[in-house]
């Protein structure tokens, strides 16, 4: 019986976002970054806006509404996030408490689908019993 | 016989054969043609001779032999036999040469229109083999295989048809061509032309290669093992011609799949991953659909891609919905006669849900590997997740922060950046909101100077408004950066406009920004006014919304808020002293030395008031800024002295008249008395006094010249005429004679049915249909048309007409909106200004412009005394006219047409106190 249990990976993951463990975990790593990477991402930061000011000298008259979109750009087009994700991929996300939260929580959403449907299945079973 | 010889040698001048005798005195003298025997020789007489066609005589000759019940034939006609073994004579052409075709039409074109003519058998679009361009030579078979003649005249038809007919910007020119040998000389021409183009190209080609190989060759010795690359671009374009070639002959070949490659329409492999709808093959041979009739037949469908093979055509979709409509819209359709079956065909629910994730991946797992495989999704879906919130997490407002804690550039560097960019940057405006708010009692406004002559020029303020609300709306779909921008934007011009408001320097301004002008208003109105300029803005905002101000009106309250404040009270002061009536020879000391240059204006006045007035007198042309209150000021003598107040004033007056010439008038004292004790005889003012024009009263037109006389002929339209015509346009006539025993159409049936019985009892036998009473007729409101006082004809009560009573039906053609639409302009055409269109709905409208009864010219009013109602009788919809209240005799009945609202306005002209002013 065991044996033929399927799981749809799918399923899994929606329901483990249904449940809102994934927005839970998404704030701790994001306040987790914040804390422990935030440091030298600003710094670099300012150095590309530095860079940037110098490049196009309006930017310092612009409106800050206006500029900020346009460094925004800039910082897109720099390497600064990939670098800044690679970082943050080996240090925050490879952490082995993280991945067994997930998978625990992951497993736990298993079983109880795996036990509702056996249930349905036997509501199921039973009712065709009842019918014949 | 022979007496008849002997005559005949008597009178024997007939030598010639062809003759007839006209008239033979032997027969029957006639005594006006005399004894001689008329001839006619060769079909001359002497009267010239006029064939008729004695069929004519019979003026029922055309509908044949009586009770044979067949026409005679109009004309003789040709039997054509069908061409078959047994005809005669070489067979009828059925292919057509076309030729001049642009080079941009492909074969599947030429196809599409050529089958309109005739099944097309066979159509080969010669190409330049070189380049696999087409060459503009076509050659085009009809399908003779059914029958001959059929394919003959298709391609007469083509030929008559498509010669000459306009294809991509080229006329075709369309010939037949029996055995193909036309088009054969022609490709053969062509291709000969161009290969000798393409050799004269490769030899220059060859000659420039050369040469540049030599330079090359002088350079390095080690590019010597090259190929020589002349030869490679013949090379090159060799072997595409020859594909091309075959490529056109796989085509030809194959006819389905038409221009189209043959990569491009065969099936994927993975097709099943599609969601896509199958025909058979059975039901579309090969031979007879086409690839380009499946296109045309799913055109209307935003399928994806049409793929074929020999299982049949496949026509795959993006998603389900699309595939379902089509499948339903299309199943057992006809397609080139063939009916289609359409058989569907889903994604499978695994690879649906798969589709969007990697492939590869395994879905359904057991347990253990599906919380790995689902732990890393997770994961994955995490780092995307962070990226994006560390993007706007913490990037975004650190660069925020990073720009607000920068030292703003000083004006002076700005100044050197904007110069440097010559940009329109906006610098950051203080925030100074909190201080100005805590100091107005009213809610702060979004407003903007406008100019003034901006504002004269929108004449429909009512749209122009419109406009900006629509604008405004449009404002809050922006993005949000741009909102916010445009909140700090208007704070700013909030600020500016409080301090105005603080300076109680009361200007035209127009409300703007997202919060709208309604809003604002309403928090104006909510608290108490706090100063007199605030109290004119808000009336003026409050007009603003309402927009019903006439534009007079608006400037004169303009004025009032602008300029009046300072110049009332100026006049206040000083008009006592200069308005003091004193005797003619005694005029103000002030004014004494001035006295001459005035009077010099005053022969010069009205020139120059003209430049800045239309002749409305109240649209400026843009030349000055706002209205001022002096533009209502009379400029004679005593108009100038009210506005010529102090040396300045005087000073102005005197550079404006400097290039005037002096006017001889001897003693200036006496001239100016003369002038305004004529004034005084005239009655138009009291002594002296009055500067100000007076007001026009009821009807009034200001004529350019200053006087109707001189303006000639010119047309008042009747809106204006209605003004100051007393009984034009006055539809409701005051009702005077209210008569109580007055007789109500219901009374007047019950007399004559009183007197019908009576006539009965008496029983007169002899007049007895003479006195037949006619009950219905009874009934019929008795209405007469005569000219309206509203517009031309109107309807008019000969009776006493009770509230609810029906008083006629409006009769008119039945007909669609199409044709009324035709049919309007039509009339519009014709000069049938006014409309008799009734609407009973959308698609039903009765026209009584030709054929009708009276009820149509009952005239709309916008206090009507009837009403229209469509009523069903027998289940036919009819258009009744009901009283809406008692009418009396004698009064105009009027309904009120409900015109949609249009832009073309049609002024109404029924006069009522609540006229809407508009028909529409």
């Amino acid at each position: 019986m065991d044996r033929d249990v399927t799981l749809n990976v799918d399923e899994l993951v929606s329901k483990f976002k249904k449940e809102g463990h994934f927005d839970r975990l998404r704030k701790q790593i994001l306040e987790t970054v914040n804390e422990k990477e935030s440091g030298p991402l600003l710094d670099r930061l300012k150095k590309i806006i530095d860079e940037e000011m110098v490049k196009d000298r309006t930017l310092k008259s612009k409106d800050q509404f206006r500029a900020a979109p346009l460094i925004a750009g800039a910082v897109d087009r720099s390497s600064l996030y990939e670098d800044s994700m690679e970082h943050i991929r080996s240090n925050v996300l490879s952490d082995q408490d993280l991945r067994e939260v997930i998978y625990n929580s992951l497993e736990q959403i298993g079983i109880e689908q795996i036990e509702h449907e056996d249930e349905e299945k036997l509501l199921n079973s039973k009712t065709m019993d009842g019918r014949k | 016989m022979d007496f008849n010889t002997s005559t005949r040698s008597k009178s024997q001048p007939v030598q010639r054969n062809n003759y007839k005798v006209l008239y033979d005195p032997e027969l029957g003298i006639k005594e006006n043609l005399g004894r001689k025997i008329i001839y006619r020789f060769n079909g001359v007489s002497k009267p010239p001779l006029v064939v008729r066609d004695p069929r004519l005589k019979n003026p029922i000759y055309a509908r044949g032999i009586p009770k044979s019940g067949r026409p005679f034939l109009k004309s003789l006609q040709t039997i054509n036999y069908d061409y078959n073994e047994n005809s005669l004579g070489p067979e009828p052409p059925t292919q057509v040469f076309v030729s001049n075709i642009s080079p941009l039409v492909t074969s599947e074109q030429l196809r599409y229109h050529f089958k309109s003519f005739g099944e097309v058998f066979d159509l080969d679009l010669k190409l330049n083999p070189y380049t696999g361009t087409s060459l503009g030579l076509c050659c085009i078979s009809f399908d003779k295989r059914s029958s001959i003649s059929v394919a003959a005249h298709s391609a007469k038809i083509a030929v008559q048809q498509a010669n000459g007919l306009r294809f991509s910007g080229k006329p075709l020119s369309v010939v037949l061509d029996r055995d193909g040998s036309l088009c054969e000389e022609a490709f053969k021409k062509a291709l000969n032309a161009v290969e000798k183009q393409f050799q004269e190209e490769t030899l220059q080609k060859q000659r420039f290669e050369r040469e540049d190989e030599s330079s090359r060759q002088k350079l390095s010795a080690a590019m010597n093992e090259d190929i020589p690359p002349w030869r490679q671009p013949s090379k090159n374009s060799q072997t595409l011609s020859n594909g091309d070639l075959q490529h056109s002959k796989v085509q030809n070949v194959d006819q389905k799949s038409g221009f189209l490659t043959s990569s491009e329409t065969d099936v994927p492999k993975n097709i099943n991953d599609y969601i896509y709808l199958l025909i058979d093959d059975r039901f579309v041979p090969p031979d007879r659909v086409y690839y380009t009739d499946i296109k045309h037949h799913f055109r209307k469908f935003l399928y994806e891609k049409i793929y074929m093979n020999k299982d049949g055509f496949y026509i795959t979709f993006n998603n389900y919905r699309e595939a379902s409509n089509c499948y339903r819209a299309l199943d057992r359709t006809y397609v080139q006669n063939c009916r289609i079956k359409l058989k569907f065909h889903d994604i499978p629910s695994r690879t649906k849900e798969d589709g969007k994730k990697s492939a590869v991946r395994r879905v359904v797992l057991p347990p253990e590997e599906a919380y790995a495989e689902a732990t890393s999704v997770v994961l994955r879906d995490l780092e995307a997740a962070l990226l994006r919130d560390v993007k706007s997490k913490i990037i975004g407002p650190a660069i925020f922060k990073y720009l607000h804690s920068m030292p703003k550039p000083s004006v002076k560097e700005e100044l050197q950046e904007n110069l440097l960019v010559s940009s329109t940057s906006v610098p950051d405006v203080p925030l100074k909101i909190e201080s100005t708010v805590g100091k107005l009692p009213s809610l702060p406004k979004f407003k903007k100077r406008v100019d003034s002559s901006k504002m004269n020029l929108s004449a429909g303020s009512k749209t122009k408004s419109k406009l900006q609300r629509r604008r405004r709306r449009r404002h809050e779909a922006r993005p949000l950066h741009y909102q916010l921008n445009q909140m700090y934007n208007s704070s700013a011009s909030e600020a500016e406009s409080d301090q105005e408001l603080l300076l109680s320097s009361g200007d035209e301004r127009v409300e703007r920004g997202k919060i709208g002008s309604i809003k604002s208003v309403k928090s104006d109105e909510a608290t108490p006014v706090f100063s007199d300029t605030s109290d004119e803005n808000d009336k003026f905002h409050r007009f603003r919304t309402k927009s019903k101000i006439s534009k007079k009106k608006y400037e004169k309250m303009e004025v009032d808020y602008t300029s009046s404040s300072e110049t009332e009270s100026d006049a206040s002061i000083l008009s006592p002293s200069a308005a003091i009536p004193k005797s003619g020879s005694a005029i103000k000391d002030e004014l004494i030395s001035p006295k001459k240059e005035i009077d010099e204006v005053l022969a010069l006045a009205p020139k120059w008031r003209i430049n800045e007035f239309d002749e409305t007198g109240s649209v400026y042309y843009g030349a000055l800024p706002y209205n001022y209150p002096e533009d209502d000021v009379l400029l004679d003598l005593d108009g100038l002295q009210y506005l010529v107040k102090n040396d300045e004033d005087y000073s102005y007056l005197q550079e404006a008249l400097k290039d005037e010439p002096l006017m001889d008038i001897n003693d200036p004292n006496f001239w100016a008395y003369e002038r305004k004790s004529c004034k005084f005889k005239n009655g138009d003012v009291k002594y002296g006094d009055t500067a100000i024009l007076p007001e026009p009263k009821g009807y009034f037109r200001s004529n350019t010249s200053g006087s109707a006389k001189s303006e000639g002929y010119y047309i008042i339209p009747t809106t204006e005429k209605s003004l100051y015509l007393p009984l034009r346009n006055r539809s409701t006539i005051d009702t005077i004679s209210h008569s109580t025993s007055r007789i109500t159409s219901r009374m007047n049936r019950v007399n004559n049915r009183r007197l019908a019985a009576g006539v009965e009892k008496s029983q007169l036998p002899a007049e007895a249909d003479l006195l037949r009473f006619n009950a219905l007729k009874a009934r019929k409101k008795q209405l007469h048309f005569g000219p309206s006082r509203i517009h031309t004809l109107g309807l008019f009560a000969m009776e006493n007409i009770d509230k609810n009573d029906m008083v006629i039906e409006y009769i008119g053609e039945i007909i669609r909106q199409r044709v009324a639409d035709n049919r309007e302009k039509n009339y519009v055409r014709e000069g049938i200004g006014d409309s008799y269109l009734f609407r009973i709905d959308e698609d039903v409208i009765v026209d009584a412009t030709k054929k009708g009864n009276i009820a149509r010219f009952i005239n709309h009013s916008c206090a009507p005394n009837c009403i229209a109602r469509i009523i069903r009788v027998e289940g036919k919809r009819k258009i009744v006219i009901y009283a809406d209240r008692d009418i009396m005799h004698g009064e105009e009945l009027t309904y009120d047409y409900k015109f949609p609202e249009e832009a073309d306005k049609i002024p109404c002209l029924c006069g009522a106190p609540t006229c809407r002013g508009y028909l529409n």
